[in-house]
């Protein structure tokens, strides 16, 4: 019924923008929400509006008006991911998404779908199902955020940083989809008094973070993938104190409390463990 | 513990209660835009102010608690936003306005172009109540009061000349702690200040550029060790102001054959601060001794009057990049990107020490000792890389990638011929040469996918390889064989697996030369040689992950999913020998109707390491019976559970419950008979409980 309210064909090849308004009544007379969720987007401004994504609109109300039968409407439901991919790539391929193919979560079979909404999104940013951006990544990641709840945490669970702080999930280039050229690049983005370069260097600081810290949480430390001093043991068995063993006698709950356990452990002394400057810290600790 | 996430909901502010779209045509409401006379894009406006009536109850003032969030009690503005559209949308909101974790973000955006300014708080508090007998007197200086540490040098002073043996652990605690007891409090935490500007132009046509400037100010202090040796670590807590700058500029071009991309950054990072010096707080007056290691102790009373460290060094990189990619016939894309990154770093050496007792080989507060004025450190990263991805027939996926990353390592290597000061307490004679690591990692990736139709498998095989230059190993290469299957049973099911295999062999392993890579005059090798360092040791390794997603009813969805992995250091001897983590996650998700949500979700994860350590002397041990192991498992269980009810249209309900706990054990062993003789396990090893539960109502 609401069709007969769209504009002539010759009022909107005048005014193309007029006919998409239309479009939109015409659809919102059935699908009110679905509309009222684009509104304040751009999609509510695409040319051919609904058909845009959607296909032969007009085809589809005659077939549902004259035998209540959807017709050849296109519905994202149905699709398989990469079919519902490509729909959203016919506009958004370039940019992070122009390698989405080669990604991992494409060929794992995500869709675009997986994570946003065009009509029913409820997050502030990105138009993703969730409120919250963690949320989305935690429905296949969810290891993950089990680890964001360790004591030892970057603060996305108070919402000051979320996954894509780090990651692009629409970029098959990068490993581990990280925005950076490497992980500890990416880290150095934040923590740039560590990028140096040093007098002294700790060459696993320079290659690799991730060889001492879990950046997704730990119930150690400052993120460390282990306690020290045995993290740094995994490395450091030399003469004297660093090959020594330290156990429960050495901790507050024994009555050798040594300083090599305590507090900062190894870092009491060996502050500068990222590299250090001082031509007196050959062994990082001044 | 909500973080005030209500902002997030106001982002579909402008829709229409939530109805069921019928199947047949209805009487229409009202269309958005339907006021506005049919052009596009509607108009719409939101405006919403929240205020909130808070109570946080914690057992203790937990720094933990609050580590990175205000938690403020009373009424709050929780969230004030107001966006709209007329010709362009335009988003205005603040979240905890005025507090130490407050957001504030501004926002123009039309389809071309976009203007997005933010400003952060992040607070990072490491502890309440500190006590220090330090006073930070301004630009990195700890100092404390002379008449004091006169006073604590003449009590050692005179206990070391009546019984040596008296200058002690407990004769020291005796002695500052009543001046101890007296300084007042203070919270040992920083805080983030971040700014950002971002423009985006003409995205909407073929050639669009984003200009961005960030801007952060991190200021406060953090814990740092201070040590004189063995016997004198004090905490102390360590000045932080830095500041960083990041300004980029990128284009991109994309015509109907693919895209081409290019842009330039450059990062500064300054601090205010270089040094931190700290008085040491048994020591008056300036002196030196060889085993100043211990003291104070029976051994020696002497040392330095203060001590220095080097604090971060300013430093700045910039950053080119280019790349490319071509959209080919049969589903074919080809993408070529390259980056060239200098970072530098040239700030003026501290002098060698403060100790002023210390005059020879040279006057070794004097910076004109140095060898060098500063390091004129660089270092050039570059970055290539190839992305090939291909449907060739319609069932088969192709994708190969190939990647270069050369962190050349220019730095000048600075030689120490006279050796350096150790803990600003003795000259080292001990000459040493900086080294510059570099490494250049290469990896490469191809698989190939078939679609089977509700299922499609993949095969694949991966390269990680590292070439290093001063480290024990030149040359490591992994191989890993990776599988992984993706099933859509109907349109309500979803399941997934991989599973890797993989081994990683070094060209030879060669600890002397490393070990020797900083000495001008190398000595026997200190660390122990059947050590093989777990960055670079052979192993095999395997991961294992499985998902099962369901959604039996539209508002119903269960998740399982199984993570495995394992690191297995087959041929070291003594350092990290194997490494293990399982983890099992089930999440459900149900709206029974639609004014009701509830989800749950459980996590048992085991992380398990295992490594052999040596215990030596002067000399490195050859003894088996003075080896130790460290058999650690950790176990974690977090649960969680929410429930949201909308009561009535504009009241909602929801309560949040979240538990975390960890279980570590640490099982100590050694064989009788060497050094250690008895090793005493630790059986809570970083144990931690978090329990949340939060509740509350929005009206």
């Amino acid at each position: 019924p609401r069709a007969a309210q769209a504009p002539p064909p010759a009022a909107a090849a005048a005014d193309p923008h007029a006919a998409a308004a239309a479009a939109l009544e015409l659809c919102a007379s059935c699908h009110p929400a679905p509309v009222a969720g684009l509104t304040g987007t751009h999609h509510a401004g695409v040319d051919r509006s609904c058909a845009r994504c959607h296909g032969d609109v007009a085809g589809h109300v005659k077939s549902v008006t004259e035998t209540g039968d959807p017709g050849p409407i296109v519905s994202f439901k149905r699709l398989e991911p990469r079919a519902a991919s490509a729909v959203c790539l016919e506009c958004h391929d370039k940019g992070r998404q122009a390698l989405w193919h080669s990604g991992v979560h494409h060929r794992r079979g995500v869709s675009c779908a997986s994570c946003h909404s065009v009509h029913a999104f409820k997050s502030a940013d990105a138009q993703l199902k969730t409120m919250r951006e963690p949320e989305t990544c935690y429905q296949c990641h969810g290891p993950i955020r089990a680890r964001s709840l360790r004591s030892s945490h970057h603060p996305v669970r108070e919402g000051l940083m979320s996954c894509s702080s780090c990651h692009d999930p629409h970029d098959g280039a990068r490993p581990r989809m990280l925005k950076a050229e490497s992980v500890t690049e990416q880290c150095l983005g934040c923590h740039t008094e560590k990028r140096g370069p040093f007098l002294w260097e700790h060459p696993p600081a320079r290659e690799n973070c991730l060889h001492c810290h879990d950046p997704h949480g730990s119930n150690h430390d400052r993120l460390l993938v282990a306690k020290q001093p045995y993290l740094c043991q995994r490395c450091h068995l030399n003469t004297r104190h660093p090959g020594t063993l330290y156990d429960l006698r050495n901790t507050l709950a024994g009555p050798a409390v040594s300083n090599r356990v305590v507090e900062h452990a190894c870092r009491n002394c060996h502050q500068n463990v990222h590299g250090g400057n001082a031509p007196s810290g050959p062994y990082l600790g001044r | 513990e909500e973080p005030k996430s209500a902002a997030a909901e106001a982002a579909a502010a402008g829709q229409e209660p939530a109805a069921a779209a019928p199947q047949t045509p209805a009487e229409p409401p009202a269309a958005p835009g339907a006021e506005s006379g049919g052009t596009l894009p509607p108009p719409f406006l939101l405006g919403r102010v929240e205020f909130s009536l808070q109570g946080v109850e914690t057992d203790t003032r937990s720094s933990k608690f609050q580590e990175y969030r205000d938690l403020p009690t009373g009424p709050l503005p929780s969230l004030v936003r107001f966006a709209g559209r007329r010709r362009v949308l335009w988003d205005v909101s603040a979240e905890d306005a005025l507090q130490d974790d407050a957001r504030y973000r501004a926002a123009v955006d039309s389809r071309s172009h976009s203007l997005e300014a933010s400003y952060l708080l992040i607070p990072h508090r490491f502890g309440h109540d500190a006590r220090s007998l330090l006073e930070d007197t301004g630009r990195g200086v700890l100092s404390l009061s002379d008449t004091l540490q006169r006073s604590f040098q003449g009590a050692i002073e005179q206990q070391h000349a009546r019984n040596r043996t008296g200058v002690n652990f407990a004769f020291l605690n005796d002695l500052v702690q009543p001046s101890l007891a007296a300084e007042d409090r203070f919270d040992l935490q920083l805080r983030r200040d971040q700014g950002r500007l971002t423009m985006d132009l003409w995205r909407d046509r073929p050639v669009a550029l984003r200009l961005a400037y960030y801007h952060e100010r991190r200021r406060g202090e953090r814990g740092s060790g201070t040590a004189f040796g063995f016997g004198n670590v004090v905490e102390t807590p360590e000045p932080v102001d830095y500041r960083t700058q990041d300004l980029s500029l990128s284009a991109e071009w994309a015509p109907s054959w693919g895209m081409l991309r290019g842009g330039i950054r450059l990062n500064l990072f300054a601090n205010t601060i270089d040094a931190q010096v700290f008085d040491n707080p048994f020591r008056g007056a300036d002196s030196t001794d060889p085993s100043a290691y211990q003291s104070p102790s029976a051994s020696s009373i002497n040392g330095p009057m203060s001590g220095r460290l080097a604090l971060p060094p300013d430093n700045r990189s910039l950053t080119g990049s280019l790349g490319f990619v071509w959209k080919a016939r049969a589903h074919t894309r080809v993408a070529l990107d390259t980056s060239y990154g200098v970072w530098t770093q040239d700030e003026p050496f501290i002098p060698f020490t403060t100790n002023t007792a210390i005059t020879a080989p040279v006057a070794a507060t004097d910076a004109g000792a140095l060898p060098a004025r500063g390091l004129d450190g660089r270092i050039e990263v570059l970055t290539v890389s190839g992305v090939v991805s291909s449907r060739p027939v319609d069932r088969l996926t192709l994708t190969g990638r190939v990647r270069r990353h050369d962190l050349g390592n220019d730095t000048p290597r600075i030689r120490f011929p006279l050796g350096y000061v150790r803990f600003d307490a003795v000259w080292e004679d001990i000459p040493r040469i900086s080294v510059p690591y570099g490494f250049t990692n290469d990896q490469a990736t191809a698989a190939a996918a078939w679609d089977f139709g509700p299922l499609s498998a993949e095969v694949g095989w991966r390269l990680d390889r590292w070439q290093r230059t001063f480290r024990e190993t030149e040359d490591t290469r992994q191989h890993t064989l990776f599988l992984s299957a993706d099933s859509r049973v109907g349109g309500w099911g979803i399941l997934r697996a991989t599973f890797e295999r993989g081994r990683r062999d070094f060209d030879h392993y060669d600890p002397e030369h490393a070990e020797h890579a900083s000495f001008l005059e190398p000595g026997p090798p200190a660390n122990l040689l059947s050590l093989r360092r777990y960055d670079q040791a052979n192993k095999d390794l395997t991961r294992v992950t499985a998902l099962a997603q369901v959604t039996p009813w539209e508002t119903a969805t269960v998740s399982l999913s199984y993570t495995q992995g394992k690191d297995d250091y087959d041929e070291s001897l003594h350092g990290l020998l194997e490494s293990n983590m399982r983890a099992l996650s089930a999440e459900v998700d149900f709206s029974p109707v639609d004014r009701l949500s509830l989800s749950a979700f459980y996590t048992r994860e085991d992380i398990s390491s295992f490594q052999r350590g040596r215990q030596s002397g002067a000399a490195l041990s050859t003894n088996p019976a003075d080896d130790w192991t460290a058999d650690v498992e950790d176990a974690f269980d977090s649960f969680g559970a929410g429930a949201t009810v909308t009561a009535r249209e504009n009241l909602e309900l929801s309560l949040r419950a979240t538990f975390h706990r960890a279980d570590g054990f640490n099982d100590l062993d050694s064989p009788p008979g060497g050094t250690p003789d008895v090793a005493v396990d630790v059986p809570t090893f970083d144990d931690t409980r978090l329990l949340v539960l939060a509740g509350e109502a929005r009206y």
